[in-house]
């Protein structure tokens, strides 16, 4: 059974509604625990029409359907400052992958991965190998390797390497992870905070914050823009607002 | 009417070694133990008088493990084509080694018993058994004996019994020295002739032996069929001549060893689903590892792969003089491949990329993110891969837009929070000094506590705060201690 989409939650004006029903208002501190499995926030904007993003229409399919396998391989790069929602359009390649019944790899250097948030986007853990090099050749040979053995779509997150590692990420590191990517027709997401692959990528995103939501005591979620820097396969200079949301955690199913 | 097949290995020492070594099939080789020579060229001298008749003698010690090897692979070659198999060992010579199997119902699976001959044929030499007799028969008596008569698998039909072992020398069936030279003396050298004696004659002058050997001789049975039981563990081994320190070099023997133990295992519709390695070392000591399968293989190449990245990993700290791997077996997983579902990879090549990452990564690295059953946020584990696991269209989630991520900060990073109403304004990083940090905005405080009952126990404050370095982080106040903490940002 297909779970039915998260709607939007009475917010404040709710609770606000209930408390003083029962007398508590200004007594009680606004918020509300985290269960297992549940949102930490459990409020979602409805999507707007403003010119954001809005759910199935989202603008990077488009960009990414052409490189998807088994049409041919892609080198991917999404860079961006923290919380530009950089590691949020990752998780969106990843779960798209995990939903066509691809399996994906995600090799995280700097041990950054939350399974919980990498759940409430939409994606099968059991079908992501999450792996943990501690030296940066393991997680580029991790990476050669997992594209060796017919991942689809491999995570290479690197978004908190040191400025010494990046001299050690020479061309010639990409262009054999590009070869492997042609070679394989899968796709590599290297994540990362500045430009590191140059003109070997195949698609490079710079992801922008433009704000934070926090809406009356509750953070939302973010306000990002991604702007197209490279695209071997069409036009630059393309620019796409996007909005990432905290979202509820799947309902279990009832087996 | 019971139809009884005999394998027979007549020289196993000699049979080992070539099966260890396929390369000397057809050398002029022998098999020695303490000097002297046991098996194949110059039986029986020692190894000096044989240099001198044949300088190009190749020489290798006994195996006593390759001869257990030997024997269990024609019983695996027995076992794939009836469950019913008895180990003939009581009726053969020394150096000897033979499996009886019961044909009963085999007929729908090999219609002629020259095709079930065939079939046996191609699968000893699948397993690397050479020399191998073989023979069809009413009795296991006859079976055995059509087997060491002739060549290239006789079939006896029961009508043909007497005729088939007339002229067939006495000796076939192994008698005590004094019950032959007696029967000698009294012109009797055939089995025909024995068989021809009335058995109160025989027995009043040579006892109940002698009428047991006369039943015998008629291709009579003494006893019922009794199948042996077999045991599901498989053992092969080598010995690697010299102490060996070079991976490379062991490698080389290791993918001989995987080569046969998958080839046994396949011919029981089995798959090594884990698989131990035992080393002994120049002094003497023994080093084991045991490698638990991704997924069950019986594919020589990824076995090979796997052993070496495990030595490599673990490195014996002395050269190796004697290799053995034990497989447990499993069944061999099959993936169903879909119309509709894009192929993934072969569970044997999964298997063999995870354990290459973690011999890369370290053990522990590797696997699916889980997700602990706790309140704590910051909980993960990791669990095993399901390789072979397909996600079922029910299970497939609508991808919607990005949801919002969380990069973890393994571990939290301790600041010092400048607070006021219990609420922050300032912090600065403990460990880097960073001067600082305004607070825009802030979410929460979410209050968490939990698992008390153990040493687990935590008590926190969640704040959701906008630094002035412009990231969103996820922060709290550790009540136990009264300490703050960054432990992800929002990205």
């Amino acid at each position: 059974m297909a779970a039915a989409s998260p709607q939007p939650i009475p917010r404040r004006e709710a609770l606000v509604e209930l408390l003083a029903e029962a007398g508590l208002l200004g007594q009680v501190q606004m918020g509300v625990p985290l269960p297992v499995d549940a949102p930490e926030h459990p409020t979602t904007i409805a999507p707007q029409s403003d010119g954001l993003a809005e759910e199935d229409s989202f603008p990077l399919d488009a960009l990414l359907r052409p490189l998807e396998r088994p049409n041919r391989g892609a080198l991917i790069e999404i860079t961006g400052a923290p919380s530009s929602g950089r590691t949020a359009l990752a998780y969106r390649i990843a779960a798209g992958a995990v939903a066509r019944g691809q399996l994906v790899g995600w090799v995280d250097y700097t041990n950054a991965l939350d399974p919980r948030f990498l759940r409430r986007s939409g994606l099968d853990l059991r079908s992501l190998l999450w792996v943990r090099p501690e030296r940066i050749e393991a997680a580029l040979r991790s990476a050669e390797l997992l594209l060796k053995t017919g991942f689809a779509v491999v995570v290479l997150d690197l978004a908190d390497i040191r400025n010494n590692e990046t001299s050690r990420l020479t061309p010639s590191v990409w262009s054999r992870l590009l070869k492997a990517v042609h070679r394989e027709r899968a796709s590599v997401v290297v994540l990362g905070a500045e430009r590191m692959t140059g003109s070997f990528a195949t698609l490079g995103l710079y992801s922008e914050r433009k704000r934070a939501l926090f809406d009356r005591g509750l953070f939302e979620g973010l306000e990002s823009q991604a702007q197209v820097l490279r695209n071997r396969n069409g036009p630059l200079d393309m620019e796409f607002p996007f909005r990432v949301l905290h979202r509820p955690a799947p309902t279990p199913s009832p087996s | 009417m019971p139809r009884v097949a005999c394998l027979l290995l007549s020289d196993v020492p000699l049979t080992a070694a070539i099966r260890a070594e396929p390369e000397l099939r057809g050398a002029k080789l022998c098999i020695t133990r303490d000097l002297d020579i046991v098996s194949g060229w110059l039986r029986g001298l020692t190894i000096e008088q044989a240099r001198t008749i044949e300088p190009d003698l190749i020489v290798r010690p006994l195996s006593i493990e390759g001869v257990h090897s030997a024997q269990e692979a024609l019983m695996d070659v027995a076992l794939s084509v009836t469950p019913r198999v008895e180990d003939g060992g009581a009726l053969l010579q020394t150096g000897q080694s033979g499996v009886l199997l019961d044909l009963t119902g085999t007929s729908v699976q090999f219609p002629s018993e020259r095709g079930l001959l065939t079939a046996l044929d191609t699968r000893l030499h699948t397993v690397g058994l050479a020399g191998v007799r073989s023979g069809i028969g009413p009795t296991r008596v006859i079976a055995e004996l059509a087997a060491r008569v002739r060549d290239g698998g006789h079939i006896i039909d029961g009508a043909d019994v007497e005729l088939f072992i007339r002229g067939l020398p006495l000796d076939l069936l192994n008698p005590s020295d004094e019950i032959l030279e007696r029967l000698s003396r009294w012109g009797i050298r055939t089995l025909d002739e024995l068989a021809d004696i009335p058995r109160s004659a025989l027995g009043a002058r040579l006892g109940e032996a002698g009428v047991r050997l006369a039943r015998r001789a008629r291709g009579q049975d003494l006893e019922p069929f009794r199948p042996t039981r077999t045991r599901l563990r498989f053992e092969e081994s080598i010995e690697t001549g010299y102490p060996m320190d070079n991976l490379d070099a062991l490698a080389f023997l290791l993918n001989g060893v995987s080569d046969r133990l998958g080839r046994r295992l396949r011919m029981r519709g089995l798959a090594v689903r884990e698989l131990r390695v035992e080393l002994v070392l120049e002094d003497g000591r023994a080093f084991a590892r045991t490698i638990e399968m991704a997924a069950p293989t019986v594919e020589a190449r990824v076995l090979t792969a796997l052993v070496r990245l495990a030595l490599e990993k673990h490195p014996p700290d002395a050269p190796v003089e004697h290799l053995r791997l034990i497989a447990t077996p499993g069944s061999l997983e099959t993936a169903q491949l879909d119309l509709f579902i894009p192929p993934l990879p072969a569970p044997a090549e999964l298997a063999i990329t995870m354990a290459r990452l973690e011999a890369l990564c370290g053990s522990g690295r590797v696997g699916s993110p889980g997700v602990e059953d706790t309140h704590r946020p910051d909980a993960a584990r990791l669990d095993s891969f399901e390789s072979n696991r397909r996600v079922t269209e029910q299970e497939i989630p609508r991808v919607l837009a990005p949801a919002m991520a969380l990069r973890a900060l393994r571990p939290p990073h301790a600041v010092n929070v400048r607070e006021r109403d219990g609420l922050p304004l300032l912090i600065e990083d403990v460990r880097t000094r960073h001067p600082g940090l305004r607070i825009l905005k802030h979410a929460g405080p979410w209050r968490l506590f939990g698992e008390w009952w153990g040493e687990s126990c935590f008590a926190r404050d969640y704040f959701d705060v906008e630094l002035s370095d412009g990231g969103v982080y996820r922060m709290y106040h550790n009540l136990q201690n009264d300490t703050w903490y960054l432990d992800g940002i929002y990205d």
